[in-house]
């Protein structure tokens, strides 16, 4: 009983800890495994991630139709399932909501599928804001 | 504070105890809570008294191309400097003036300069600025007190400089749909500024007509045809309507090269969220304007268009390819309405559907 007042105060930070937004260098910690994949550098994920979700994993985005959830925007048209499109090829083998929370493992194997079959054409914000002037995409601590 | 005995009594051993202190921290801290807002509250009755409670610093002074954002109508942003006359009436539409046709309106709209010739060209710098301002969004204002404070303004939004023949006619353009609240804020604070920065200026508000997805970009092309039909501007400044410059120095007029005026604003920290941005607020030459075709036409919905326009600017840049097949050249566009205000020309336009 007397550890109610912690259990209190604990259960009411709980639901807070579900959303996350990653800051540059923690993001950049997360994807190290993905630096180079499909000859696409660390740093131009970064970029992107930026200009499609702004490192918020919560980002959901209509798309004329379709839907696109989490940091690396990944639509439900092939990639994954949810109740708007339950007919949906699903590549990606996952309920599109998983892609909302803060692990990213999920998303990051979704994603180097993505680039293996469509590569980094896929998400349109990388060629004109990230193919250049990539300095400013790295971590300095790390 | 005293608390009675507890019905249920007993030793602290027993349970009730350490609930009834769980209580008893619960209590004082919603106590604490009602103190703080309660202080908040009356403080929010005259804001000059809020520093000298909780003793705040002095007020941040902007820089010199700094710029407040309009969040919702409780946000604040303070610097020091001079603060305008606060409008305390609720408020109200604006009045459009309605005269037996355009071309009539046009003629009242222009400022004809028959002095001109005996006047000297408007110095360098404004001797009338004033530096970092306080820029507030939690008062009511009221279009047609904002008129009658800014007497010079001309229907239609127009104003030139009485006293000198000022180089820089700026049509300053807006792209907008559905942010009267906004466009209030933005027209009471941004008047007396471009009036005290001695400019030869009009104020558009392009209006988006329909519900289709939202296109800046077309509507700053439409803007730029537009404000030509009425004079000859030299001067383009493409504001949203939801950003205030914190610095009269922040000069709303065009240089040599494109430049973007909003660099640091105070939703990104005073920062650039990247360095290749380009939306907000940007001033572009007429010259400079066409020369990269104006903006595109086919970025609808959220973000994009202005990076392509950074690219434009950009002579390695991949866009540069798509410059000449989407812009002014390809615009098209039907002007449903055109209505001059006190304060400014609103003209609403459909542009269209995405394709």
């Amino acid at each position: 009983m007397m550890s109610f007042v912690p259990l209190l105060l604990v259960s009411i930070l709980f639901p807070a800890i579900q959303a996350k937004q990653f800051t540059k260098c923690e993001l950049s910690q997360v994807l190290k495994d993905m630096a180079g994949y499909g000859g696409i550098t660390l740093p131009e994920f970064i970029c992107t991630i930026f200009h499609i979700s702004g490192y918020d994993t919560q980002t959901i985005v209509d798309n004329n139709g379709s839907t696109e959830y989490g940091l690396f925007q990944i639509s439900n048209k092939y990639w994954c399932r949810d109740h708007q499109i339950p007919q949906s090829k699903n590549t990606c083998d996952i309920s599109c909501d998983k892609f909302l929370d803060d692990d990213l493992t999920d998303d990051m194997i979704c994603a180097k599928k993505i680039l293996d079959s469509e590569g980094i054409g896929y998400w349109p914000a990388h060629k004109p804001l990230c193919s250049e002037k990539l300095e400013q995409w790295l971590c300095e601590k790390l | 504070m005293r608390f009675r005995e507890p019905f249920l009594g007993g030793s602290a051993a027993m349970p009730g105890a350490s609930l009834q202190r769980a209580c008893r921290l619960l209590v004082a801290v919603c106590a604490l809570h009602l103190g703080v807002t309660l202080v908040y509250y009356l403080s929010g009755r005259d804001l000059s008294l809020l520093p000298r409670l909780i003793g705040v610093p002095s007020p941040l002074q902007g820089g010199s191309n700094s710029a407040a954002t309009l969040g919702k109508p409780s946000g604040e942003l303070r610097a020091g400097g001079a603060s305008p006359p606060l409008p305390l009436d609720a408020s109200s539409e604006p009045h459009p003036s309605r005269g037996p046709g355009p071309a009539s309106n046009l003629t009242t709209a222009l400022v004809a300069p028959t002095t001109a010739v005996l006047l000297s060209a408007c110095p360098e710098e404004s001797p009338l600025l004033v530096g970092p301002m306080m820029i507030e969004f939690n008062m009511a204002v009221d279009l047609e007190r904002v008129a009658k404070q800014n007497p010079e303004v001309k229907v239609g939004g127009r104003y030139a400089p009485k006293n000198c023949v000022s180089p820089h006619k700026v049509a300053i353009i807006i792209p907008f749909r559905n942010r009267q609240e906004h466009l209030k804020y933005w027209l009471y604070y941004l008047h007396p500024i471009l009036q005290r920065q001695q400019l030869d200026y009009g104020v558009y508000v392009i209006n988006q007509d329909g519900d289709s997805m939202f296109n800046r970009a077309k509507l700053l092309n439409v803007g730029f045809q537009e404000a030509l039909k009425d004079y000859d501007y030299n001067c383009f400044v493409f504001s949203d309507v939801d950003l205030i410059p914190m610095d009269d120095h922040n000069t709303y007029r065009c240089f040599s090269q494109p430049r973007h005026i909003s660099v640091a604003m105070d939703k990104f920290g005073f920062s650039l969220p990247y360095v290749q941005y380009f939306g907000g607020v940007s001033a572009l030459s007429k010259q400079q304007f066409l020369t990269i075709n104006g903006f595109p036409n086919n970025y609808w919905g959220w973000g994009g268009e202005d990076d392509d326009i950074f690219n434009r600017f950009d002579r390695i840049a991949h866009t540069k390819e798509t410059m000449r097949l989407d812009g002014l050249n390809t615009l098209t566009y039907k002007v449903l309405d055109t209505q001059r205000y006190p304060l400014y020309t609103k003209i609403t336009v459909d542009i269209g559907k995405p394709s």
